[in-house]
């Protein structure tokens, strides 16, 4: 999977988690400028992206990622 | 010794002295002596060694996961988190059971013989046993690697400047600064001083004045009740907050004298517009503990995700997937209020209350989303904004009762009589009555509304994160993000000395060790 699907695949999921189809995430989408985006909202995010791409975060990487572009890395380190 | 005292002045300045002029490894040396020093000071002997303890127990343990294989590195981490949070709570629930069984009798309105056992708990213990699990979890999960250098960890583990009250400071974030040299920079000496002083003038010019209100009317619960109380309330609310931030600053102001930036705890907190953004306002540290060492890690689990999966089941989606964070979010609460101490005033006021306003806030987001839609209403508007924070204020200020009150009939009785029909505190004489000289109320009305101004500038200078643990690391110093001219920030810095010498309440008969958090 390319970068770009990556982050195509991440667009869907963020829709889908934040009910809002006007969200386009970015590398250096932060929680900052998504709506909704806190940390009660969080882990449900991660669990979807989880499933979305059948990967696994480790609570390391759950509790540090920065940005989007960070979890895009992960996910393709770990595809 | 409390951070109001002259012998910190003393030992901050001796310090400085020795550490700037010593290099690297030495200028760690040195804050470890000095916090060993104040430790005696302020704790003594007993205190010393439980840290000691504590922070050996840390250490090695670090090195251990490590060097072991999965499954000895498991067996590691928990014997040395059981070991942490066993002492905390020999020392600090002791008396647990025995306020439980107060409080339960206290909601029936019955009478309960209780003498609380006395365990002269180690300086600083709940926030040094959050610090020594939080690196531990840290090592566990591999997000740092374990510390190397006896005498830096020793420096995190006792440093003087947050053992008392916090910062919960995390080692992953120290770590770096220590190891390197030092340089001695009057930008920093400027803006810690800056800070310093405006951690003072919070403490000693606006908090121990409006104390003369709130310790006068809840000292005196049979003569004052309704618009007394709600007066106290609000007061009482400022005064924790200019007694916690001001402490906070006094803390991080020192620490820039060093060189160290330590954890922001506080992003005025009372622009929040939720409960929930409140607290990732105030106690910014215990909360970002709370958040990454149990909240994420619970939810994580397979039990939650289960409840989670039953929940969609049983209320659809969107509704559905709230039933592990509400259950959730009640054990969190639960265990932050209690961490404040074993008495159920805590365990509601700084806990459960929360943890309602919280879970009815998720329940009801639909209905507020509606609301919006059908309404058109503007949520950027200034009116609604005002309305909101003035919301969270009131919120907020009704688990600080509880917080406040010896007991929860204590704190029942106020609630009741904020209901009695008193508008005394209107009259002059019912004003005056409550003690607070003309001038000293002159001092306290313009030094609020100088904190307001201060508030706003700076909130406009920072945004405030919610996910992630880097928060507030790259940001310009309060200084800085104050008066961008270093002249301003002097001629400001010497306005703010003359005020808390002037108007201070210090020196002799003045009890300067009672910053209300450090009971913690």
């Amino acid at each position: 999977m390319s970068r770009e699907e990556v982050f195509q695949k991440l667009n869907e999921v963020f829709r889908e988690e934040f009910d809002d189809e006007e969200i386009v995430v970015r590398e250096d989408t932060t929680a900052k400028d998504i709506e909704g985006w806190d940390s009660l909202e969080h882990i449900d995010l991660i669990a979807a992206v989880e499933d979305a791409f059948s990967v696994h975060f480790s609570m390391a990487e759950v509790t540090s990622m920065k940005n989007v572009g960070e979890m895009a890395d992960r996910i393709m380190e770990k595809m | 010794m409390s951070y109001t005292s002259y012998g910190f002045l003393m030992l901050v300045l001796i310090s400085l002295l020795l550490y700037y002029s010593f290099r690297g490894r030495f200028q760690n040396l040195v804050l470890l002596f000095a916090s060993i020093l104040f430790i005696l000071w302020a704790g003594g002997l007993s205190s010393l060694f439980f840290i000691a303890l504590s922070a050996a127990i840390s250490f090695l343990a670090g090195i251990a996961m490590d060097r072991a294989q999965a499954g000895r590195k498991k067996a590691v981490y928990v014997l040395a988190m059981l070991a942490q949070g066993g002492m905390l709570a020999v020392f600090k629930y002791l008396n647990f059971p025995g306020y439980t069984m107060l409080a339960l009798h206290e909601l029936r309105g019955l009478e309960y013989e209780f003498t609380a056992m006395e365990l002269a708990a180690p300086l600083g213990i709940s926030f040094y046993a959050l610090m020594q699990m939080g690196y531990l979890t840290d090592v566990y999960w591999g997000r740092i690697p374990h510390a190397s250098s006896p005498v830096s960890y020793g420096v995190f583990s006792s440093l003087f400047l947050h053992i008392i009250q916090g910062p919960i400071d995390r080692y992953g974030q120290l770590a770096g600064p220590l190891s390197e040299r030092r340089r001695f920079q009057a930008e920093n000496l400027l803006n810690g001083l800056t800070r310093l002083l405006w951690g003072l003038f919070k403490k000693l010019v606006l908090s121990e004045r409006l104390a003369v209100f709130v310790n006068g009317i809840y000292g005196d619960l049979e003569v004052y009740n309704g618009s007394y109380l709600v007066f106290a309330a609000i007061c009482y609310s400022l005064q924790l907050y200019t007694d916690f931030s001001g402490c906070m600053d006094m803390v991080l102001g020192t620490g820039e004298l060093f060189g160290i930036r330590l954890t922001e705890n506080f992003k005025q907190p009372f622009f929040s517009r939720s409960d929930a953004e409140f607290w990732r306002r105030w106690h910014i540290s215990l909360g970002n503990w709370f958040r990454d060492y149990l909240m994420y890690p619970l939810l994580r689990t397979e039990a939650f995700k289960r409840l989670g999966k039953f929940g969609k089941k049983l209320f659809g989606k969107k509704q559905g997937k709230k039933l592990p964070l509400c259950v959730g979010l009640f054990i969190v609460w639960f265990l932050l209020g209690l961490w404040h101490g074993g008495m159920w005033t805590f365990i509601i006021g700084s806990g459960l209350l929360h943890c309602t306003y919280m879970i009815l806030a998720e329940i009801f987001e639909p209905a507020f989303q509606r609301f919006y839609k059908a309404t058109g209403l503007d949520r950027e508007n200034r009116i609604w904004r005002a309305f909101q924070m003035l919301r969270t204020f009131v919120l907020v200020s009704a688990g600080f009762v509880f917080f406040r009150s010896d007991s929860l009939t204590m704190a029942f009785q106020i609630f009741r009589g904020m209901g009695t029909p008193n508008g005394g505190l209107f009259t002059a004489e019912g004003f005056w009555e409550l003690g607070m000289a003309p001038a000293d109320l002159w001092v306290l009305v313009l030094g609020l509304l100088l904190l307001f101004a201060v508030s706003r500038k700076l909130e406009q200078t920072e945004e405030i994160a919610s996910v992630g643990m880097e928060e507030g690391r790259d940001q310009a110093s309060f200084g800085e993000r104050l008066l961008a001219v270093p002249l301003h920030r002097a001629v400001f810095a010497t306005a703010l000395f003359l005020m808390v010498v002037l108007w201070g309440f210090y020196g002799q008969g003045y009890d300067a060790a009672s910053f209300i958090y450090s009971r913690f």
